[in-house]
């Protein structure tokens, strides 16, 4: 794993060092941020442990173990609020057997929530992967999850 | 060669969502149709929307599925553009080119008055493009409103290595999405603006910082960039000026111009106290202008046209024109470009359309998770900034989003302070410990063990995180809350404890 | 700039914010999360106040005072929200009985009975207590971020971060925290500095001694005793013992800064092994003796040898790190009692090659500039100098001028932890200083980047310089130095051009065959740019013990009387027989090594070695314990039973300087005052009572009430200090020498208008190679130096919590190297020259260059100096302790489970 970190992040070379960036980078090719590599990653980059984590920790795009397969992220900004999005949600966690965060058995779905998809006129929405999703009806989930199954 | 008709269909990420990539796949095999991708008029509630040339200016279908391809062809059931209320009450200048161009076609921008700006920029001096925006009386568009001139002659007077030009693409605020309009559907006229600031304060790298949320808003920045390099533009006095896309990484506050600073330096999005200010020092300690993108857009026009056309347009202390944004319950959700000064209801009426069907309205919130909720009763409210300020309220990037009956205001009031305590950077006490105590004493209510008190305490901790925040996600979170309550009251009395 | 602040004027100055120009007229205003020593920030929010004319209540520690401004820091608006403020602080507490102090009293002082909040979520109750010195416990933090910033601006180590967001922020050490586990400290970069344990404003980091004994019941205002740099202190006392040591804010030199070793590093002071009662062999067997006993022992002895064998069998060794006071008097008791001038100090093995290459061209050979002048410099270029570990509180304040955007060049065959920040690493080999500065002067001649008005005005000898350097090319030099040409010129460039450039050197320049070669060639280089006698320019040893500046100066050289004064001046040998009664002794008289070539001769048959472990830190072992060995007499002073101790016939005990007062000179001449904040172990005297007991029952009384007498002799003797006395040195600040009257202020910047004698004098020098070069039986060039967290001969620090960062001396190897000799770290290595064999354990470092080595030399069990040869610098008898060629062995066959040990490499 050192060398594969290492790899990437030759990639990245601002100077200074842009942490963001490069976690940015490990997150796109790895999936994740291991946390086993955050020495390898502030030894490469030229900062220490604590600068690494401060900004790992931070962001909550930022992850540190693996999302399922298929990552969903409902939004529950204020336009999708007013369109109903709780109800989506529930029948996603209802359907899928999991709370937000959580990754459903077998690897295949991690439901999480997000603040506006910039989709508002079409709300509620919700992103699969990288597809967004709009004038969502509960009653159409189901169909929409076979298409990743 | 076969003379194929020209069907135009927008490319915009919303117009995608609503089918306008179906569209395309399902045609893109047909010899009979050449499809443009341009950019979305707005009207969303209508998309996909296809448009054909007709000797009345384009005429266009909505709702469109694939099999509506022959009526289309046929020339059967279009509407004149020019005849679409939802967009002919409207007054497009930042928005002109909606619908119109294909986004990434440098020619077609240049052909309907784009880059006139830039060389009317390049033509006069520095300190004549400040005054012209300075007539222009051109106020930020993110948020806080602030005097953009002022913003620039402090950066062009402080003394530095390097200046920045920072576009703020953060576009946070749920119910917003006109920045990502013009990010996708007109982002040289965002490049535009950011040369002419940057010939004006003299500096030396921009920075667009893109919400993560927005992947195909970046991606066509950057070919824009490419394009716009390409075309030797990219040139501020005869260097070259670069201009990165940053991708945020999912925190809200980064949209906050000094944790926006930040998170490009690649550092937690934590807030940094003011002063100094990013014009004086921002971006790695150096002078730097952080408008949000809108605003850029807004200073081409003001450049070809001069500041004096914008003055011109608007209400004594909001000139030009701002770019609504209606989400919610409304019937026509979408993006209306007026001149300040309608009132809340003008445009929920004029342009909404009224209610979706089956809804009834409660209540209407202006200015995003951290703006106020205005009732029935105050929907003469004039869409100003002045007048907003003067209400307690803001109009923040200018999203409107309408709740109808179905909302309980327990719910969304714990709604938002939850909003707050996910995304407080957690630098200052008011909102890093306010915020989860907040959402602590909604709990109670909605679970109905809340007491009278509780209602008190709230309010004394609402005055607090308001007077005492660092930045005005903590400052402004108390809102939504407490006018929730205010016009609400027998909602959260029903829900204490007895 | 003039304000009012609740109804008073005040006068702020440009840039101050409301609160610091409030907290200087006097007004409180209530705040946890500001310092005078952190930037402005703005979390903690208590500081709110009103502005007239302005909404709102901002923060008036990040609101700037402006001209007519007025403020109120009190109103019962503000009240109410600091109240507020104060119970969402105490709603996090995870036991509100047991919140911080400073939470309960603020409350209090607010008027807040009750936390309103009924089972509110809490703090994480987590403690991190690895960190051998202090704890942090989360239950107690609010998150104010101090720490994080005291690591950051103040010390530069990044070791600490704000993790998570929202409510769970909260402060770290490293990324431990991200698996969950709380040892943060131990594995992360932190150097125990102990900034942030002093900024933290509410105990939630917080030392373990004072967790064991107790908050301190006074304090005692002192100057610590290990490097040059001379930090402040407060030693807080509690039943008659140290509990802790705190930087002082007004502490000249470290401006409430400090490091490991003066922070944490004094608890040797209560080691169960400290020497109590003098000890005298018999056989080889230690008996106790009775103080009386033991003094009158070394007077009959001395007495006995100097009849029979006359003065010159015998000699002092004084101690760098004792006072000056103390230091003066064995000069004296020579002189006067023994009548000859055979005492040297520990500066013979340090800087004496900088004392001599600084006295032929500047005529004086202290620190020409400040500490403080780091602030000023517009460059800074650190040769064969390793501040962020020798002198660390130094090293910071580079670091922190670094931040500020000033350049740093380094020139260093190691890439040390500023090597590595530095914008210029001119990594040479060891060994080729004289080479490299004379490339660097080649370039400036070249270029014409000379100072011609300064070098005209102010200079003599510079066309023989410009000769010399002619034919010193880039290309020429790299040869010799193996740094690349085009460094050599930008590197020459940027010093010349700097506008202000600021040398400070250490002992890979000293530490040579031509070792004082290598400081005038630096110094010739600043005289040829003018960056000399100006702020924030200068030539700067960086001086090593507490006090080896000071022992020098007081006279404990063989070559000069206190204050560098020539034994053959008349006007000196009139006033000292007129102030002691006896003649000055004429005759130069023996520098240490000199010492052990009369011993082994049998010409010198005694000794007296106060606070110096020759038999483990002089090179050449086997030849200094030959030596020892051969005298009639040994008689060793010291806090511990050390390795020359171990050798000796008479042992002493020593007071610390926590025990006994008197003054330590800095490294930028700067006299401080060391004060007496616990009693001696049982009777033990301190040095300079032992010598006036010896010398009155030697017949020449020697009686001064206190210290400060002793001083108002020197200042009667050596015209550089005629205006110190202890009354002036009560100033915080000190008083820098020369103070050539009781009138005058102190000297911070040197040669501002003319030198000693008048100009200043290029002396040319050609680059020579060292005394051994790698041959094929000894391959590999070794250099030695020190490390942070251990202390010259170690007797202190390896009886302190230091032993749970560092525990052994390490050599650290290129990864080349010891992929070649397949050697793995932890791996004990036999380490062979010429002279004899060290056993240590291998790391791999990227601080060293293929074929150099590298080790510290704080451990006794290695004997590291054996390897060493007596080759040492010509005119000042300097060791070269930076380059011996060596071999290496292995030991051990492969695949042997390495011996577990704790090091830490500052990179
Ligand atoms: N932590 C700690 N601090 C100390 C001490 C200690 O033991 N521990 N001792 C104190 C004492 S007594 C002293 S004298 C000072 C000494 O402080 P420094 O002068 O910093 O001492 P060193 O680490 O021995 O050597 C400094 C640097 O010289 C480099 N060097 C070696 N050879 C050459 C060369 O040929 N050319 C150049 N340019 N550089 C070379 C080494 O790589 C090393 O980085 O520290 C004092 N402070
Ligand atoms: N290989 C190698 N060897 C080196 C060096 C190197 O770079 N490489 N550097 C050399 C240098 S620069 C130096 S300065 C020397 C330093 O070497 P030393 O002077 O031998 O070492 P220190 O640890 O400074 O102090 C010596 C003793 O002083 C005692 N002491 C401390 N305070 C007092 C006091 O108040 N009174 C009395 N009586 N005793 C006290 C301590 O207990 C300790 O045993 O090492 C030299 N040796
Ligand atoms: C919590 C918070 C979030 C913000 N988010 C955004 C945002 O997403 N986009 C934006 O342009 N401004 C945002 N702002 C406002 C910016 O701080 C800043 O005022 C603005 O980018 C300046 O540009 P303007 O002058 O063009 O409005 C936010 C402010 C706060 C306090
Ligand atoms: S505040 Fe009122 S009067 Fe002033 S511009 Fe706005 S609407 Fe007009
Ligand atoms: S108000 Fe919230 S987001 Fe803003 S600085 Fe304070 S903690 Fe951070
Ligand atoms: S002790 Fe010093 S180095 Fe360690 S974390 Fe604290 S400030 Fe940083
Ligand atoms: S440990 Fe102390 S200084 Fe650090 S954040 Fe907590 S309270 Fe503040
Ligand atoms: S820098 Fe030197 S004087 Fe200061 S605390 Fe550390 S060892 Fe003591
Ligand atoms: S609120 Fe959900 S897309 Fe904007
Ligand atoms: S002291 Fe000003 S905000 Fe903390
Ligand atoms: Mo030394």
């Amino acid at each position: 794993m050192q060398e594969q970190v290492k790899e990437i992040l030759a990639q990245e070379k601002s100077k200074p060092p842009n942490i963001l960036k490069a976690l940015l980078l490990l997150q796109e090719q790895l999936g994740h941020v291991p946390v086993e590599a955050v020495p390898v990653i502030a030894h490469t980059l030229d900062v220490t442990t604590a600068q690494v984590a401060g900004v790992l920790s931070y962001y909550p795009d930022l992850r540190v173990s693996a999302p399922g397969r298929h990552l969903i992220r409902v939004c529950i900004g204020e336009s999708c609020f007013a369109n109903g999005c709780g109800r989506l949600l529930r029948t996603l966690q209802d359907s899928l057997r999991i709370d937000v965060g959580e990754t459903a058995a077998g690897g295949r779905f991690t439901l999480e929530t997000m603040s506006c998809a910039g989709n508002c006129a079409l709300s509620p929405s919700m992103i699969v992967d990288r597809d967004l999703h709009g004038r969502l009806l509960p009653s159409q989930l189901d169909a929409l999850l076979d298409h990743y199954r | 060669m076969s003379m194929a008709l020209r069907l135009y269909l927008s490319n915009d990420t919303s117009a995608r969502a609503a089918g306008a990539g179906l569209l395309a796949d399902a045609w893109s095999e047909r010899p009979e149709v050449q499809l443009i991708r341009t950019s979305s008029r707005g009207a969303f509630f209508l998309e996909p929307v296809v448009e054909r040339d007709s000797p009345d200016g384009r005429l266009a279908w909505f709702r469109v599925i694939p099999e509506d391809l022959p009526s289309i062809l046929s020339g059967r059931g279009g509407t004149p553009v020019r005849s679409i209320p939802f967009l002919m009450q409207q007054t497009r200048f930042t928005f002109a080119n909606f619908g119109e161009t294909e986004p990434l076609v440098l020619d077609e921008y240049q052909a309907r008055g784009g880059l006139q700006g830039l060389e009317t920029a390049l033509r006069i001096t520095p300190d004549a493009i400040i005054e012209e925006v300075r007539v222009s009386q051109l106020r930020g568009r993110g948020g806080a409103a602030f005097p953009v001139w002022n913003k620039w002659k402090v950066a062009q007077q402080a003394k530095a290595d390097e200046k920045y030009v920072v576009a703020n693409a953060d576009e946070g605020d749920a119910g917003t999405y006109c920045d990502r309009m013009i990010l996708e559907g007109d982002p040289f006229r965002l490049l535009e603006g950011m040369l002419i600031c940057a010939r004006a304060i003299g500096a030396d790298r921009g920075y667009v910082y893109c919400r993560q949320e927005y992947p195909a808003a970046a991606a066509t920045l950057r070919a824009a960039i490419h394009k716009a390099d390409e075309a030797e533009l990219l040139d501020v006095d005869g260097e070259f000026f670069p201009i990165e896309v940053v991708e945020g990484a999912g925190s809200y506050v980064c949209g906050e111009e000094t944790a926006l600073l930040e998170s490009i330096e690649g550092r937690p999005g934590v807030v940094r106290a003011k002063p100094p200010y990013p014009a004086q020092s921002g971006l790695f300690g150096r002078p730097t202008v952080v408008s949000n993108v809108l605003t850029f857009a807004t200073i081409p026009n003001i450049l070809s046209w001069g500041g004096a056309w914008h003055a011109a347009l608007g209400t004594e202390q909001s000139r030009g024109t701002m770019a609504l944004q209606l989400g919610g319950r409304v019937k026509q959700p979408g993006l209306v470009e007026v001149p300040f000064g309608l009132t809340l209801r003008q445009v929920l009426d004029q342009f909404g359309g009224g209610m979706a069907p089956g809804s009834r309205f409660k209540a209407v919130q202006v200015g995003g998770p951290l703006g106020s909720l205005f009732p029935a009763s105050q929907l003469d409210m004039t869409i100003c900034y002045d007048a907003f300020a003067q209400a307690g309220a803001v109009l923040g990037h200018g999203g409107i989003v309408v709740y109808d009956h179905q909302t309980e205001m327990v719910d969304l009031a714990r709604h938002f302070m939850a909003f707050t305590a996910q995304e407080s950077c957690g630098k200052c006490t008011p909102c890093r410990i306010g915020s989860v105590r907040g959402v602590e004493i909604l709990e109670r209510i909605q679970a109905g063990s809340g007491t009278a008190d509780d209602l008190l305490l709230l309010e004394d901790l609402g005055a607090t995180m308001k007077a005492a925040s660092l930045c005005a996600l903590g400052g402004r979170a108390p809102y939504p809350v407490l006018t929730a309550i205010e016009h609400f009251p027998a909602e959260f009395r029903n829900r204490l404890r007895q | 700039m003039k304000l009012s602040i609740n109804n008073r004027l005040v006068v702020a100055e440009p840039g101050e914010t409301i609160y610091e120009a409030a907290k200087k007229s006097g007004f409180a205003i209530p705040g946890l999360c500001a310092s005078d020593h952190l930037n402005p920030f703005g979390s903690c929010r208590l500081c709110l106040c009103e502005i007239e004319g302005q909404n709102g209540t901002p923060a008036s520690c990040t609101t700037l005072a402006r001209e007519g401004m007025v403020v109120h820091t009190e109103s019962e608006r503000l009240n109410r929200l600091r109240r507020n403020l104060v119970e969402l602080y105490l709603s996090e507490q995870p036991h509100v009985d047991r919140a911080p102090e400073v939470l309960q009293r603020l409350a209090k002082s607010l008027g807040l009975r009750q936390v309103r909040y009924p089972q509110p979520s809490h703090r994480l109750d987590v403690v991190d207590r690895s960190n051998p010195f202090f704890t942090f416990d989360n239950a107690a933090c609010i998150s104010c971020a101090r720490c994080v910033r005291a690591c950051d601006e103040i010390q530069g180590t990044h070791a600490l971060t704000m993790l998570n967001r929202g409510f769970a922020a909260r402060p770290v050490a490293g990324a431990a925290a991200l698996s969950g586990d709380a040892a943060g400290f131990v594995s992360s970069n932190c150097v125990s500095c102990g900034a942030c344990v002093k900024e933290c404003p509410t105990g939630a980091l917080m030392e373990k001694t004072i967790q064991e004994q107790g908050l301190p019941e006074q304090t005692v205002r002192t100057t610590c005793a290990y490097c040059g740099v001379g930090c402040t202190f407060e030693a807080g006392v509690r039943d008659g013992k140290v509990v802790r040591m705190v930087p002082a804010d007004d502490g000249p030199s470290n401006q409430g800064h400090a490091c490991m070793k003066g922070r944490f590093g004094w608890t040797y002071n209560d080691a169960p092994d400290r020497l109590h009662v003098p000890l005298l062999k018999q056989g080889n067997e230690w008996v106790e003796i009775s103080w009386s006993a033991a003094l009158d022992r070394i007077a009959q002895e001395w007495w006995r040898i100097k009849q029979t064998h006359g003065p010159d069998a015998l000699a002092t060794i004084s101690s760098s790190r004792g006072t000056n006071e103390e230091n003066y008097l064995f000069g004296k008791f020579m002189r006067c009692v023994i009548g000859n001038n055979h005492i040297d100090n520990c500066a013979r093995v340090c800087h004496s090659a900088t004392v001599t290459g600084m006295m032929e061209t500047l005529g004086a050979s202290a620190a020409t500039n400040s500490i403080q002048d780091l602030d000023l410099a517009k460059l800074i270029m650190i040769v064969g100098a390793n501040p962020t570990e020798s002198h660390p509180v130094v090293g910071a304040r580079i670091k922190q001028a670094m931040r500020r955007g000033v350049p740093l060049i380094v020139i260093d065959p190691r890439r040390t932890e500023l090597a590595h920040l530095a914008g210029i690493h001119l990594q040479l080999h060891a060994g080729t200083n004289v080479a490299l500065l004379n490339g660097l002067g080649h370039v400036v001649a070249k270029e014409g980047l000379i100072d011609e008005t300064f070098v005209h005005a102010r200079t003599e000898g510079f066309d023989d310089w410009l000769n010399t350097v002619a034919e010193c090319t880039p290309e020429q030099t790299s040869r010799v130095t193996g740094v690349p040409a085009h460094l050599i010129t930008e590197a020459a460039r940027r010093y010349a051009k700097s506008g202000g450039s600021m040398c400070l050197h250490g002992l890979g320049v000293t530490e040579h065959r031509w070792g004082s070669h290598g400081v005038m060639a630096l110094v010739n280089l600043a005289l040829a740019t003018g960056n000399i006698g100006k702020p924030g320019t200068g030539i700067n040893p960086l001086r090593g013990q507490n006090n080896v500046q000071g022992a020098s100066d007081v006279g404990c050289l063989p070559t000069y009387f206190a204050g560098y004064q020539s034994f053959d001046n008349p006007d000196l040998a009139a006033a000292h027989l007129a102030v002691t009664g006896r003649p000055l002794p004429a005759a130069r008289g023996m520098k240490t090594p000199d010492m052990w070539d009369a011993a082994l001769a049998g010409q010198l048959k005694t000794l007296w070695i106060i606070g110096y472990d020759v038999a483990q830190t002089d090179p050449n072992l086997k030849k200094v314990h030959a030596a020892l060995k051969n005298l009639e007499f040994l008689i060793v002073q010291d806090l511990f039973l050390s390795e020359t101790a171990k050798l000796a016939h008479l042992v002493i005990p020593g007071a610390s300087f926590l025990e006994k007062d008197g003054t330590f000179t800095n490294l930028e001449r700067r006299i401080q005052r060391i004060r007496k904040a616990v009693e001696p172990p049982n009777g033990v005297l301190p040095d300079w009572q032992v010598v006036c007991e010896v010398s009155a029952r030697m017949g020449y009384p020697m009686w001064y009430g206190h210290p400060s007498a002793i001083m108002d002799e020197i200042a009667q003797l050596a015209p550089m200090f005629a205006g110190v006395s202890f009354d002036r040195l009560e100033a915080p600040e000190g008083l820098q020498w020369p103070v050539p009257s009781k009138e005058h202020p102190g000297t911070s910047l040197m040669h501002e208008r003319s030198f000693p004698k008048g100009r200043a004098r290029f002396v040319p020098v050609d680059a020579l190679p060292p005394g051994e070069l790698p041959t094929e039986a000894y391959p590999l060039v070794l250099i030695t130096g020190r490390i942070l967290q251990h202390y010259n001969c170690g007797a202190q620090t390896r009886r302190t919590g230091i032993m749970q960062v560092v525990d052994t001396d390490v050599l650290e190897m290129h990864a080349v190297d010891a992929a070649r000799l397949d050697l793995h770290d932890g791996e004990t290595v036999r380490l062979v020259s010429a002279r004899g064999e060290a056993r240590l354990p291998v790391i791999v470092s990227e601080r060293v260059q293929p074929g150099e080595l590298f080790t510290s030399f704080h451990f006794p069990d290695t004997d590291l100096n054996q390897l060493l040869s007596s080759s040492a610098d010509e005119s000042s008898k300097c060791p070269e302790y930076k380059v011996s060629t060596v071999r290496i062995e292995k030991v051990l066959p492969s695949g042997t489970p390495s011996t577990p040990m704790h090091v830490m490499l500052i990179t």
